[in-house]
Parts: C-alpha cells; sequence; structure tokens
C-alpha cells in the first residue's frame, strides 16, 4: 500500500466518521425530542386516568338567586388536586362565585388529597325552579368530571 | 480487511450502539408510567370489590344516640386511614344531605378476630353518632374511603 493510498483512506476515514457523527447527533436530538414529547403527553393522560372525584352529596336547602348550594366531593383518584381551577356547572351554565372549604374545619382548601371530601359553597347565579329536577357538574383541573341531579 | 471495512463497521456500530441505547431511554420511561398505571387500574379493581351494607338503625331520643350497624359485603378489606378505629378520617357520613362532623362519630368493630384496623368482609361495624333528629323519616348516606356509597332510609 502507497502512502497516497493511506492518505486518501485517512480522508475518506475521517470523512465518513464527521459524517456519522453529525448523523448520530441529529438522530438523538430527533429521538431525545421526540421521547420528551411522547412522554409528557403519556403522562398527561396517566394524571387523567389517575384523577377522579365523585359528587358524594348535595344539599339544597333554597334555590332562590344568591342563596348557597352545598355540593360535598370526594376525591376518589390518586393525584392531589388543586381547587383553585376548579370548575362548577348548574344545569349546564358555569357558576363563577363557589368556594372550596373542609367540611369539618371550614377552613378554606388550595389543596385537596385523595380520599378527602371538600365541600363547595356555591352561589347560585339564578332562581331555579324547585317543581324540577336540577343538574351540578364539577370538573377538576385536567377535565375530569363528575355530575349529580338534585332538587329541594 | 482494509481500513474502509473497518471505519464502516465502526460507523454502523456507533449508529447501532446510540439507537439502541436512545430506544432503551424511551422504554424506560414507558416501563415506569406503566407501573403507575397498573397499580391505579388495581386500585380501581379494589373499588368494584368493596361493598357493604347499613343492616339495621336505631335512634335513642333521649340519650340522641343513632346506631348503624354496617356490615362489609364485599370481599375487599377495608382499613382505617388515620389509625384509630373510633374516627376514620375519610369515611363521610350525611343525614338528610347534612355532613356529619367526624367529632360527633365513632366507630366500633363488633367481630374483630385479630386486626383492630381493618374492617374484613363479614366483619360487622357500629356506627354511633352523636345527633338531635326530629322524629320522623330521615336519611342517612355513608360514603367509604373510595367513593363506595350506601343510603338507606329510617324512621327517628
Amino acid at each position: 500500500m502507497g502512502a497516497s493510498t493511506i492518505v486518501s483512506h485517512l480522508i475518506l476515514f475521517i470523512v465518513v466518521l464527521g459524517m456519522t457523527i453529525t448523523l448520530v447527533s441529529v438522530l438523538t436530538g430527533y429521538v431525545s425530542q421526540t421521547g420528551a414529547v411522547i412522554n409528557l403527553k403519556q403522562r398527561s393522560m396517566i394524571n387523567e386516568i389517575k384523577t377522579n372525584i365523585k359528587i358524594v352529596s348535595i344539599k339544597a336547602e333554597n334555590l332562590s338567586q344568591n342563596s348557597t348550594l352545598k355540593l360535598y366531593v370526594k376525591n376518589t383518584g390518586y393525584v392531589t388536586l388543586k381547587t383553585s381551577c376548579l370548575d362548577v356547572f348548574i344545569d349546564r351554565e358555569w357558576v363563577k362565585n363557589f368556594t372550596a372549604i373542609d367540611p369539618d374545619s371550614s377552613e378554606l382548601k388550595s389543596l385537596w388529597n385523595p380520599k378527602e371530601t371538600i365541600l363547595l359553597n356555591v352561589t347560585l347565579p339564578k332562581t331555579l325552579n324547585e317543581s324540577e329536577v336540577h343538574e351540578a357538574k364539577v370538573v377538576t383541573c385536567n377535565g375530569v368530571s363528575d355530575s349529580e341531579l338534585f332538587s329541594k | 480487511m482494509g481500513l474502509d471495512t473497518i471505519v464502516a463497521w465502526s460507523g454502523a456500530l456507533l449508529v447501532i450502539l446510540l439507537l439502541i441505547y436512545s430506544i432503551l431511554d424511551i422504554h424506560n420511561n414507558y416501563l415506569s408510567q406503566d407501573i403507575g398505571l397498573l397499580q391505579t387500574i388495581r386500585e380501581e379493581g379494589s373499588k368494584l370489590r368493596t361493598d357493604f351494607d347499613v343492616i339495621n338503625i336505631s335512634y335513642n331520643s333521649s340519650s340522641q344516640l343513632l346506631e348503624v350497624y354496617l356490615k362489609n359485603t364485599g370481599s375487599e378489606i377495608i382499613y382505617f386511614q388515620d389509625y384509630s378505629i373510633s374516627r376514620a378520617k375519610c369515611f363521610d357520613v350525611f343525614i338528610d344531605d347534612s355532613w356529619i362532623s367526624k367529632d360527633k362519630m365513632k366507630f366500633i368493630l363488633l367481630n374483630d378476630s385479630f386486626d383492630a384496623l381493618l374492617w374484613n368482609p363479614d366483619e360487622y361495624l357500629k356506627l354511633n353518632i352523636s345527633i338531635a333528629l326530629s322524629s320522623g323519616e330521615h336519611t342517612i348516606a355513608i360514603v367509604l374511603c373510595n367513593g363506595v356509597k350506601e343510603m338507606e332510609t329510617f324512621v327517628a
């Protein structure tokens, strides 16, 4: 093997090595980014599967406007939920004014642990017909919901 | 074997190794999350196996004591969260849709054989509630920690 052959092989080796490194680094970046996105989506979906709530009781003493409807809701899932982003709907209408409290101590609850029951004091935005059956719906931050029918 | 063959093999090996590493890394993430998911499925199955019945209710108006007898009719062992049989922290009781405070309730396992904190299948649980009730019909609702609920109407 002559010197020219060695040099040409060496150059070829460096070129191939450079190309391989570039290809591998691009591939690694692509794979890791795709993996991260899939991982994030999977975590979100698993979190949703692990989330569950149940309206265990509804106390409706008065159905007039601005009266308080008491919704007792239990966290029957396996993740701690935030009460700040809960949504409440009465007869499919979004209700703005409600507070989440501990039913025993009456303290405001910001975090809602699994197996805990919270009391949602919902201020009715309008008078509800007392002879009709109504629907209360509670939706968690990740979209998991439970609804229950109630009447006076 | 020529130098070009060695270069080609080295490059191919490097690519394969990195691909295997990436696949293993992603699979490892999936595996840890799958285990979490399996636990959730297992606990959901436990909910399906949980059941209980209100078998008797009596109210003593002079002592203002409501006695409720419950039987574990499911196949799941129900445990008390706060390690105290007298106050089951995550058991909820409602009378006429009103929340009953935990300090008004006392749970007593009746035929407990060996494990004081566990309400085993077929065992009876007595629930004493200190409450003033008007004479007439009332409704009691009991919700277990996992959300399984039982309602019963009684006359005070």
